[in-house]
Formats: C-alpha cells, sequence, structure tokens
C-alpha cells in the first residue's frame, strides 16, 4: 500500500506545529498581545438577585401519643413522660414514649418563640394532684441565645427557659426563647413532656393544645 | 391520649420598614406557606388601620395583601410595630400543637415640630493614614429643616485640638443628609481620640461623640505576675496589649530574672497573634528552683513581627507560704488514764506501808 504523505512533508508539518507551540508560548509568557478569551462584549455586568425574607417555624417531631391506658388501682398515680416514664407498677396499657416535641426555625429569620397551652392539668387531666409540664433544652447547641447584632443570636445556654427539670406548663403566653437561631446547625429545641394521672383523673379522649407563636426580631 | 398533629408555618416577607406619610396607602403582599388551614390576621400598632385582601388562598397556603392607610395623625411619635401574623387552626377532636408566625412592619412616626437625629461613623486608623468621617443627620420631625449646620471637634484628653464646621444645609421631614470630611494623614499622632459633632437648627440643639484611636505599630506591657514563691514551681502571667489598627503576627516574650547583669532564670512565652488593639494574657509556668529570696530585675524582650523592644521590671522571689504544724495535744482521755495511774501507785504505797505497820505491831 502507498504512503499517504512522505517523510519529508511530515517533518515539515512537525517543524510548522513546533513553530507555532513555540510562538504561542513565548506569547503567553511575555504577556505581549491580546489574550484570546471568552470575553463580554460589554466591560460591566450586572448580577442582581433579590433574597426574600421568611420567617417559618415547624414542630418537625409534632406528635405524643401516649395512646389508651389506665392507672392501676394499687397505685395512687401513673406517671408517662416523653423520656421513656411508664412504670408497669403504676401504668397499665400507656405507650411508652421516647422522643419529644422538636421545633424548628427553618426560615431565615432569628425569631423570638413564646409558648402556651390551652389547659392546666386539671383541665388536661383532673382528679386528685395532676401535673401537666413540660422541660425544654437546646438540641442543637446554641439553638436559642440572645439577641445579637443585625440578623444574629449571641451564645447564651441560659436563655431557653424552663430547662434542666420538669415545669408546670403554662397557660399564659410566656416567652420561652428571645433569640432562635435559623442557622443550620443551631435551629432546633426539645420539649419533653411529662404528665401525672391520678387514679381517679377525668376519663375518656382529653384534649390539650401546645402552641408556639414565632415573632421575628 | 390521642397524637398530636404536624404543624409548620412560614411568612414572607418577614419585615417592612416604613415612613408615616399622612392619609398615604401603603400596599405590601404577604406569601404564607403551610401543611394545614390557617388563619391570617394584624394585631398591634397601627392594625386598625389595615384591611386584608385575599389574593388566593388553598388549604395550607395563601397569598394576601394588606392596605395600610396611615391616619391623619398618629401618637406617640417614635418607631411603632405592627404584627403581620398567620396562625394555623387546630384539628378537632385531638391534642394540637399549633404554630403561629408573626412578621412585622415597623412604622417611624415623625416628631412634632422640628427634630433631628445624627449618627457619627469613623473608624480607627494606623498612623500615616487619613481618618474619614461621616456623619448622618435625619429629620424625624413633622417640620423641615432649612438651615443645619453641623460643627465637629476632635478631643484629646477632653481638649479641643481641630474643629470642622460643615456648610449650612436643609433637609426635608423623613429626609437625611450625610456630611462627609476627612482628616488628612499625619495630622494626628497616635492615641485615643473623642469625635464629638454638634448638629445645629431650628430646633433643639443635638450632639453626639464617638471615640476613635490612632495606632501605631507597638505592642504594650499592660500587667504582670509580681511575685513568685521561691523553689517551687509559679504559675506566671503577662498580659499584652497591641496598639496597631492591624493584626500582628507571632508575639512571643523572652523572660529573664536578673541580679544586677547575671540572668538567674529565664523563660520563653508560647507565641500568638494579635487582632487589632488586642489585650491578651500569656499564661505558663516559671520554676524558681535555686533561686534565693529576693528582689529582682525582670527584663522582658518583646517580640512582635520583626520588631524587638526591651522592658525592664521588678519581681520579688519570697519565701512559700506552709501551712502552720499543729501543735501535739494529749488527748484528755489519757490524762484521765494518767491521773487514775497515779492515785493508784499512790493507794499501793499506802497500803503497803499500812500493812507494814500492822505487823510491825503485831510482832
Amino acid at each position: 500500500m502507498r504512503s499517504d504523505i512522505s517523510n519529508k512533508a511530515l517533518t515539515g508539518l512537525l517543524a510548522l506545529a513546533v513553530t507555532i507551540s513555540m510562538f504561542g508560548l513565548v506569547v503567553y509568557l511575555t504577556g505581549s498581545g491580546d489574550k484570546i478569551t471568552g470575553a463580554a462584549t460589554s466591560p460591566v455586568a450586572l448580577a442582581r438577585i433579590n433574597i426574600t425574607a421568611k420567617a417559618s417555624i415547624n414542630w418537625t417531631v409534632n406528635s405524643v401519643d401516649w395512646g389508651t391506658g389506665l392507672v392501676n388501682e394499687t397505685a395512687q398515680y401513673c406517671v408517662l413522660n416523653t423520656e421513656g416514664e411508664n412504670n408497669a407498677a403504676n401504668c397499665s396499657l400507656f405507650n411508652t414514649v421516647t422522643e419529644g416535641l422538636r421545633l424548628e426555625n427553618d426560615g431565615n429569620r432569628r425569631v423570638a418563640v413564646n409558648f402556651s397551652v390551652n389547659a392546666s392539668a386539671t383541665q388536661f387531666i383532673g382528679g386528685t394532684n395532676p401535673a401537666f409540664e413540660w422541660k425544654l433544652a437546646n438540641n442543637e447547641t446554641n439553638a436559642c441565645g440572645d439577641p445579637g447584632p443585625g440578623n444574629t443570636c449571641s451564645a447564651n445556654a441560659s436563655a431557653l427557659q424552663y430547662q434542666g427539670t420538669y415545669s408546670t406548663v403554662s397557660t399564659a403566653s410566656v416567652e420561652i426563647c428571645p433569640c432562635f437561631d435559623f442557622k443550620n446547625p443551631s435551629d432546633t429545641i426539645n420539649t419533653e413532656l411529662q404528665i401525672r394521672i391520678p387514679t381517679d383523673s377525668l376519663t375518656g379522649i382529653r384534649e390539650a393544645t401546645i402552641t408556639a407563636v414565632a415573632t421575628v426580631i | 391520649m390521642t397524637p398530636v398533629i404536624v404543624c409548620a408555618i412560614g411568612i414572607s416577607p418577614a419585615d417592612a420598614y416604613l415612613q408615616f406619610v399622612p392619609n398615604h396607602e401603603y400596599v405590601i403582599d404577604y406569601s404564607i406557606s403551610g401543611y394545614r388551614d390557617f388563619e391570617f390576621y394584624t394585631e398591634g400598632a397601627f392594625s386598625e388601620f389595615t384591611t386584608v385582601e385575599t389574593i388566593s388562598k388553598g388549604p395550607s397556603s395563601g397569598n394576601f395583601r394588606v392596605y395600610l392607610n396611615m391616619p391623619e395623625d398618629y401618637d406617640p411619635p417614635g418607631k411603632h410595630r405592627m404584627y403581620v401574623a398567620a396562625r394555623e387552626k387546630p384539628s378537632p377532636g385531638a391534642v394540637n400543637t399549633i404554630a403561629a408566625i408573626r412578621g412585622f412592619i415597623e412604622i417611624d412616626v415623625p416628631y412634632p415640630g422640628y427634630y433631628a437625629v445624627l449618627d457619627i461613623g469613623v473608624n480607627d486608623v494606623n498612623e500615616g493614614e487619613p481618618i474619614y468621617i461621616t456623619v448622618h443627620v435625619k429629620n424625624k420631625g413633622k417640620l423641615n429643616i432649612s438651615h443645619a449646620t453641623l460643627q465637629l471637634s476632635v478631643l484629646s484628653d477632653d481638649k479641643v485640638i481641630k474643629t470642622i464646621n460643615s456648610e449650612s444645609f436643609a433637609i426635608e421631614t423623613n429626609g437625611g443628609y450625610a456630611f462627609q470630611t476627612t482628616i488628612p494623614e499625619s495630622e494626628l499622632k497616635p492615641g485615643i481620640y473623642k469625635l464629638k459633632a454638634g448638629l445645629f437648627y431650628e430646633g433643639e440643639p443635638r450632639e453626639e461623640t464617638e471615640e476613635f484611636r490612632v495606632g501605631t505599630f507597638d505592642v504594650d506591657i499592660v500587667n504582670y505576675t509580681r511575685k513568685m514563691f521561691n523553689n517551687s514551681i509559679n504559675p506566671f502571667e503577662i498580659e499584652v496589649e497591641s496598639r496597631w489598627n492591624n493584626r500582628i503576627d507571632t508575639v512571643y516574650m523572652d523572660l529573664s530574672i536578673k541580679n544586677g547583669s547575671a540572668v538567674i532564670s529565664s523563660v520563653k512565652t508560647p507565641p500568638f497573634d494579635l487582632i487589632p488593639w488586642q489585650r491578651r494574657v500569656s499564661s505558663f509556668y516559671w520554676n524558681t528552683a535555686g533561686i534565693p529570696v529576693g528582689e529582682y530585675d525582670l527584663e522582658i524582650i518583646l517580640h512582635y513581627d520583626d520588631e524587638t523592644k526591651t522592658e525592664n521590671r521588678k519581681i520579688y522571689i519570697v519565701e512559700p507560704l506552709y501551712p502552720e504544724e499543729e501543735k501535739p495535744t494529749i488527748p484528755i482521755s489519757t490524762v484521765i488514764l494518767l491521773v487514775i495511774a497515779v492515785l493508784l501507785v499512790i493507794f499501793n504505797i499506802y497500803f503497803v506501808l499500812q500493812r507494814k505497820k500492822n505487823k510491825e505491831k503485831n510482832s
């Protein structure tokens, strides 16, 4: 088979390619001449974006269900909470709950949060010495703090109210957090619940509503 | 018990800022997103002047238009917040959690007559840099200001060292004016200054003061441990402060206890960086084994960036404070036993002598 291109022609093409490459390299290194790029035809470019401020809260864990049950005849009370408390010696047939409510600030603005319930322990459970209590905790470090400069919350572990031990819920609106942060991973608060049901409690379906009101600050 | 139902709700925009204009109508559109049915409402100051139009509303979201018709007048003046809110409706027959969200509209109501406020903007600099000053004046009164002037005074140790006067200017109600000036480089020596701005106009004169600093590339020794115990390992602290308006890298100190020109003991602190004007304490331990009690010179060689400076201070090496040794005491029970033993010995001697006497008598 006859060769398509002679060795001489191949050498010439090679020399031409090397020369062009060397010229390009020299131009690049010395910076002389215009560099060819994908340049814009206009010297000024404008990028505009309008980011909307949105305030939003979300009960990401929103269900507490102790089911149906009763207080044992031999016991005075049955205590149930969202941390697994469900003593079989006192309580019968109730579900054991191991997770409390969880509130997330899923907007892009810090907010102050108020809590209230629509029923006291007497109204919700009834009987002799009933209890309806909550206990709050930062599910993520620094979720609740003090208002800082701009749209920030400054760290203050004690800013969140009702921490550490169970306290009686409030039927009046109470500020539980002055600055609830929206930045991940510091934007969730846990609310554990505890109830004490006496033997002479009210029976049937009992209703209580926990309201979280978030106000932009 | 019945379950708690899911709830989440959001409002956009979260906030709005308006100037009070008599009889003016503002229109703001809101978007609500949630997971279940909700109610949209306004509350707080000015809410009685609003009407809400529902643009669209689905089972869990909606768009609303809030019309705010400003009244002829509003008292008191100042900033007021009206809340624009959405609250989920509880599900019937269940134990619910409800989420409610409140955005706000802040309305700035002007003060009667002439009322201006001012705000000073001045930053720390380093020596050799110009000092840029901006003073913002805002007319928060109901009347237009037609003739205002600013007088800026630079104070050092409460003495006025420089004065700058503005031209006369006018500001309409709700309007603003920004006065900008520059103090040339090298006019002020390094140090701490106050900038006082006085506003003179038809109303009550206003005055604001702001502090600023002119930096020099230096680090000062602010405090240090002056006393250590001999023949022991002592905690030692030395506090330094940057006088520079930029970061200073690699600050450390060589410390030497000297008796005349002879170095008795020396240590080097760990290196650290200083942010502008930062005060920082360097802590370490100093072993004083073999250093006799007495007063010594403490030589501090301070290294910062490529600079070095030496300072001589005093340090005292003292005896450690040992707890007092307890004097041995004889327990009361031992004393009683000793008394009984002595009495027994006396009785025994008495009885032996008495027996001997009786024997002699009988014989």
